[in-house]
């Protein structure tokens, strides 16, 4: 470290005033809004307004640049909870990129500089809460296996066949569970 | 995150109905635990003078039991947030104090003193946290702060 801590602070100073020039604007004020009426963010910024109005996409991607937060959440909400955008006739191309990799369970692409691991989280948090987008996939089953999983459907009871086989993912999962490392970023 | 200390509290009575329970039927009680909430709930909790931005998540390091895990997380749930299921991997530097939050019969909670966490914050995720960091040393960070980024290496430079 170079700067003395009295150089920091003066920097630093210019910074953020800087910054809450930023968090005065009202395209800022507007998506925080939005965002912390609909439980997603929470700020002790003074005067944001809690709004149920729909704040345009162009605004959320400019105060995403101010609050890195904002873009971390948007991938999800632009996949489970669009309505709190407006959205243009043409989306950004890497926001269409971004939630069709959601919804289609392709590789992620980082979204504005946020990484995949940082912004799928939310997927499941935003909206329909434990819920993540379903992916449809395609598999050839013998007729024993059509006629197992009617049976099961019926006897389980499941309300159809894909949560038949969800189960039976899970208690295998769950069967052969290993203590696998996780990923800490 | 104002009402974190009163969610403690609900979770410490339940343990103890749990428990009484238990102890009519014979089965085993839990144990006490304790929680230490850390990242910006622990700055939320500590009423810093900085502009706090935050998701719903909780980060904590905690020794409950797995039923008492479940509890918590549906008692978060209830006030719209979310145990972060990686929150207990978050990095503290040693020298982390521990204020006290609440203290129970069978649930204690602490919150992560501020220098603490904005340390842990300017090195593990400095991009994210940038505008916190350089809110603190614009208001003029505490000498522990400076100790502390000298002896983890934090760059403060970059935040200003």
């Amino acid at each position: 470290m170079t700067l003395t801590q009295s150089d920091l602070k003066t920097r630093a100073r210019k910074r953020h005033q800087a910054l809450r020039r930023k968090h005065r604007d009202p395209r800022f004020r507007a998506v925080m809004g939005r965002f912390v009426e609909e439980g997603l963010l929470e700020t002790n910024i003074e005067g944001i307004v809690p709004r149920r109005r729909a704040v345009p996409l162009d605004d959320a991607l400019w105060a995403g640049t101010v609050e890195p937060r904002i873009m971390e959440l948007l991938p999800a909400v632009l996949v489970k909870k669009s309505t709190l955008l407006r959205l243009p006739k043409e989306l950004p191309e890497d926001v269409v990129e971004v939630m069709h990799a959601i919804r289609h369970g392709k590789p992620m692409p980082n979204f504005r500089g946020v990484p995949p691991e940082q912004y799928l989280p939310w997927v499941i948090q935003v909206g329909r809460k434990g819920r993540s987008p379903s992916v449809l996939k395609s598999f050839r089953f013998r007729h024993d296996d059509v006629l197992r999983l009617a049976r099961l459907r019926h006897s389980l009871p499941a309300r159809s066949d894909t949560a038949v086989i969800r189960m039976a993912l899970e208690l295998l999962e769950a069967s052969t569970a290993k203590n696998s490392p996780i990923d800490p970023s | 995150m104002d009402n974190l200390a009163q969610l403690f509290r609900t979770l410490d009575q339940w343990v103890a109905r749990e428990n009484i329970r238990a102890r009519v039927e014979g089965t085993p009680a839990y144990g006490s635990c304790s929680v230490r909430v850390l990242g910006q709930s622990a700055l939320w909790a500590a009423g810093v003078d900085l502009t706090l931005i935050a998701t719903q998540d909780l980060d904590a390091y905690a020794d409950y039991e797995w039923a008492v895990q479940r509890e918590f997380e549906r008692l978060l749930a209830e006030d719209g947030k979310v145990l972060d299921p990686h929150g207990h991997e978050v990095w503290m530097p040693g020298e982390t104090r521990y204020d006290p939050l609440y203290q129970g019969t069978f649930v204690e909670a602490f919150v992560a003193d501020a220098d603490a966490v904005l340390i842990s914050k300017a090195l593990k995720a400095a991009e994210k946290n940038r505008a916190l960091v350089t809110e603190y040393l614009a208001k003029g960070a505490s000498e522990r702060f400076f100790e502390l980024a000298q002896k983890y290496r934090v760059d403060l430079e970059q935040f200003v």
